[in-house]
């Protein structure tokens, strides 16, 4: 039987539900005394001036909209930050370079034509684990504009070509991008972040290459069949990919107490892709350890094992709580997921999720997806505490 | 429903958090609702989702638009899509999470996947259905964030490109890019399955 990928999508999503009176009422009487809601004046009774003024921003193009459109949102999701306009701007202006054109990558101009697309390298950036790969595409006129809206074409949509990318080292490479900037009619900016399958695995110097085979151009309407632009073309690009082309290592040498356990926080690595937290604990090895970060705003602590692999079950909605899951830790037993993990830019504390995901790792790996600029960064946060790195010796490795 | 925009304007501009959240609920909770179920796809961790999703705008109240009454579709659409944008990142932490816990998609996460009744309809057919759409959840959670973030958004939320766009402050380009990408990469996976798609 065939089917339909949109029609599957669609009844995948096709779930109805009705809140209970209970449920609404648990949020209307909820105990906001917490957090100080509990007098506050809800704004959206502002008057009828300030509806206008607020909507004269978002018809004009206002403020926040032109900053938060040059570093990617997911960022801002993973530092607890999408929701705030003002501080998204901040970090826009400090943290992270904002342009391709970032003069610590590499920008071999790398350039390939065939039917009348030119696909030329930009800008490539690695380290151990991460590449970054930006390139610009020109689309000839006999291309119909590639973006455009639909006001001028019933058939709007964006054209999109399709990568592989292989290093001559031979670890599998996975990727996921898009569209960076919209040039011109013919223009457009794609850029890639490119990982290693495991994280075991690493992206080691040699020769990238990338490959493009189709150019489509994918419709407005949320369809299956593309438009075929160009096909079967050779659009083969290689650089030489030069691994860890910048990155600080911080000697932390601290010890973070957690409940009745010690880690040790080792060091910190941060490239402009990436971040990773090299930990250890006093007398306890962290081998096999599965730690899982559980949070129940109103559920008991669970503790619980799998077999041989000791499967601790962390609550950390607190400290309060991080400290009871401590206290039930059987002997021999330790934590070693940091569920608050920050980086911070410019004195500005910056949540961020960090994990070990599975199995009993030592350290905490984080991937950017924007290129970081280290000279913003003046401290981070492990599990609660925070610490300036300003005063932490590192080393540059280049 | 309960009007309260009336009680609201009763009260002279009614300044109370709680009557605020009553309109709130009244104007988009029940499409909220829809999305947790859809995002969750099991009850318990919708109501959970809903309560957060809620508590959380009522936090950031500041971006919610006035609404004075239900004519007001334009304001109600904008705080809409803000409790679906909030609702959206939420699960998607809490998923993660979740994800260190579990392995596999278990049958109870997808409890609210009913498939339509139809009694021409052969077993057979339906039992693969459901199947399919199973493992169709299991992709989709597996997508890279980026990706499934619009394919929520899209196809759980309604959204329009143009209003993905916004509540994900990416251009409207990126938002098509992505959700090409996403279905592209589902179709891979289903057919790796051994589904013909």
């Amino acid at each position: 039987m065939k089917y339909d990928i949109e029609e599957l999508l669609e009844e995948n999503m096709n779930i109805q539900g009705t809140p209970s009176r209970e449920l609404n009422e648990r949020i209307l009487y909820h105990d906001r005394g917490g957090n100080g809601m509990q007098n506050k004046k809800f704004v959206k009774y502002m008057p009828k001036v300030a509806v206008a003024a607020f909507a004269a921003i978002v018809v004009t193009g206002g403020i926040g909209y032109a900053a938060v459109n040059l570093w990617d949102r997911s960022v801002a999701e993973d530092f607890g930050v999408a929701e705030d306009p003002e501080m998204m701007r901040e970090m826009n202006e400090k943290g992270f370079a904002q342009q391709p054109q970032d003069t610590r990558a590499q920008s071999d101009q790398v350039s390939a034509t065939d039917k009348g697309i030119t696909v030329t390298l930009k800008q490539t950036l690695a380290d151990e684990h991460s590449a970054y790969v930006c390139y610009e595409v020109k689309y000839g006129d006999q291309y119909k504009a590639v973006a455009q809206g639909r006001e001028k074409h019933p058939d709007y949509g964006i054209a999109m070509p399709w990568a592989e990318f292989q290093i001559d080292s031979g670890n599998s490479l996975n990727y996921c991008g898009g569209v960076k900037e919209v040039i011109d009619d013919h223009t457009i900016l794609y850029e890639d972040f490119i990982t290693t399958s495991k994280m075991e695995d690493t992206l080691n110097e040699g020769k990238m290459k990338m490959s493009l085979s189709n150019f489509t151009m994918d419709r407005e309407k949320a369809d299956s069949k593309p438009i075929v632009m160009a096909k079967d073309g050779n659009w083969n690009l290689s650089w030489d990919l030069s691994v860890g082309s910048e990155k600080r290592v911080y000697h932390l040498d601290q010890t973070l107490s957690l409940g009745k356990n010690r880690v040790v926080l080792k060091d910190l690595t941060i490239s402009p892709l990436s971040y990773t937290l090299t930990l250890g604990s006093e007398g306890v090895s962290l081998n096999n350890v599965f730690a899982v970060v559980k949070e129940h705003s109103d559920g008991d602590i669970a503790l619980d094992k799998n077999g041989d692999m000791k499967v601790i079950r962390y609550v950390r909605t607190n400290e309060e709580k991080a400290d009871r899951v401590m206290e039930k830790l059987p002997k021999g037993q330790t934590l070693c997921s940091l569920d608050t993990v920050a980086l911070c830019l410019d004195g500005k504390v910056f949540d961020c999720m960090g994990g070990m995901g599975n199995g009993g790792r030592d350290y905490v790996y984080r991937q950017f997806d924007k290129v970081l600029n280290l000279e913003k960064v003046t401290g981070t946060r492990v599990a609660g505490k925070y610490i300036d790195l300003k005063s932490v010796p590192y080393d540059t490795v280049k | 429903m309960r009007n309260t925009i009336n009680v609201i304007m009763e009260k002279e501009g009614g300044d109370s958090l709680q009557d605020a959240a009553q309109l709130l609920i009244d104007t988009v909770g029940d499409d909220v609702y829809h999305f947790c179920c859809r995002l969750t796809r099991n009850r318990m961790d919708a109501d959970d989702l809903y309560q957060d999703t809620f508590l959380k705008a009522l936090e950031k109240q500041s971006r919610l638009e006035t609404v004075y009454d239900m004519g007001q579709t334009e304001s109600i659409r904008r705080n809409r899509n803000f409790l679906m944008g909030i609702a959206a990142n939420l699960w998607k932490n809490q998923w993660r999470k979740k994800k260190r816990e579990q392995k596999h998609v278990s049958i109870e996460d997808t409890e609210f996947f009913e498939l339509p009744s139809s009694d021409e309809e052969d077993m057979q057919i339906r039992l693969e259905r459901k199947e399919i759409q199973q493992r169709l959840t299991v992709h989709i959670r597996a997508l890279p964030e980026k990706l499934k973030m619009v394919v929520y958004l899209f196809y759980a939320a309604e959204m329009r490109t143009e209003e993905i766009a916004e509540t994900l402050h990416i251009p409207k380009g990126t938002v098509k890019s992505r959700l090409y990408l996403a279905r592209a990469r589902l179709k891979d996976n289903l057919e790796a399955d051994g589904y013909e798609i």
